[in-house]
């Protein structure tokens, strides 16, 4: 009986290992990810469709975590970064840290989703307070009603 | 906008621009702003800003004009300017650059920094609606230690 316990646990071990190993091969894939996983923006929409049901997919791309897409959305008008694994089961919503260099690399790419170039935007006309020196800006477009 | 004003405005730590958006479905927020331009062409911008942004749901041309006469403007002038609606190419001119940098409802408000060249400002931050006073304060703070980790 003890054998056969022992020789079940090992199969089951075996088949759990083989099937972590599909889903999250580095070695198949070459090392390139991409090349054994795809994720399309319509799948993201139907993976997020219960969680946030108004949200547009705009970019999906492999994390810099292995085994993790990193999806940009954008819902009632802000955008944000969500992190779905390779075997589209689960959703992370979090930060992400790069613990050598301590960035928070979450924070990096939302700032970089969220880059706007108001260079674009001539201030020319706008009503201006504060510090002419300070390098820090604030815009903002209001109306009263 | 007064905890901004004296949080940061007066602290000298940011520079804050103010543009027009008035929404078109909100029917009274154009003249309203234009009241606004016109008090501002007697130095009076800020403090009739303020006072209409006390009052939003009283922006009815005599509401307007008892908000002047608070603010002490040359009421003559200021009516004569409101009728010519000689600020309402500038509104309108506000409006088109908003909706060029995204800014779909008020307020929006971009943050963002000076680039070296001093000149342009890269915002990485956008804040659409109005939000709670603390939500405001964690992204200014966070866009002042961001770009004091970067050195600018």
């Amino acid at each position: 009986m003890r054998k056969f316990i022992l020789i079940f646990f090992v199969v089951i071990s075996i088949s759990s290992l083989i099937a972590i190993r599909n889903t999250y091969s580095i070695e198949k894939c070459d090392h390139n990810c991409t090349k054994c996983h795809k994720i399309t923006n319509d799948e993201v929409l139907n993976l997020l469709k219960e969680i946030i049901p108004d949200a547009k997919v705009l970019d999906a791309r492999p994390s810099p975590v292995k085994g993790i897409w990193e999806i940009a959305i954008e819902t009632k008008g802000q955008k944000g970064i969500v992190y779905v694994d390779f075997s589209k089961k689960y959703i992370v919503s979090g930060s992400v840290l790069d613990i050598k260099t301590k960035a928070n690399l979450t924070q990096e790419r939302f700032a970089e989703i969220n880059k706007v170039d108001v260079s674009q935007i001539p201030l020319d006309d706008a009503l201006v307070m504060g510090n002419k020196e300070a390098k820090h800006r604030v815009i903002v477009f209001d109306d009263p009603d | 906008m007064p905890q901004i004003e004296k949080e940061y405005i007066d602290t000298g730590k940011i520079r804050y621009y103010f543009l027009d958006f008035p929404l078109p479905f909100h029917n009274q927020a154009f003249k309203a702003a234009e009241a606004a331009e016109c008090a501002g062409e007697q130095g009076k911008f800020w403090e009739m800003h303020n006072k209409i942004f006390e009052n939003q749901r009283a922006l009815s041309p005599e509401d307007l004009s008892k908000d002047a006469e608070a603010v002490g403007v040359d009421m003559p002038k200021f009516k004569a300017c409101l009728d010519s609606g000689k600020f309402s190419d500038e509104i309108k001119k506000d409006m088109s650059k908003g909706q060029n940098a995204g800014a779909t409802g008020t307020p929006t408000t971009f943050l963002g920094w000076v680039q070296p060249d001093g000149k342009t400002v890269k915002a990485v931050k956008k804040i659409v609606g109005a939000q709670p006073y603390s939500d405001f304060k964690e992204a200014v703070e966070s866009l002042l230690k961001t770009s004091e980790t970067r050195g600018k």
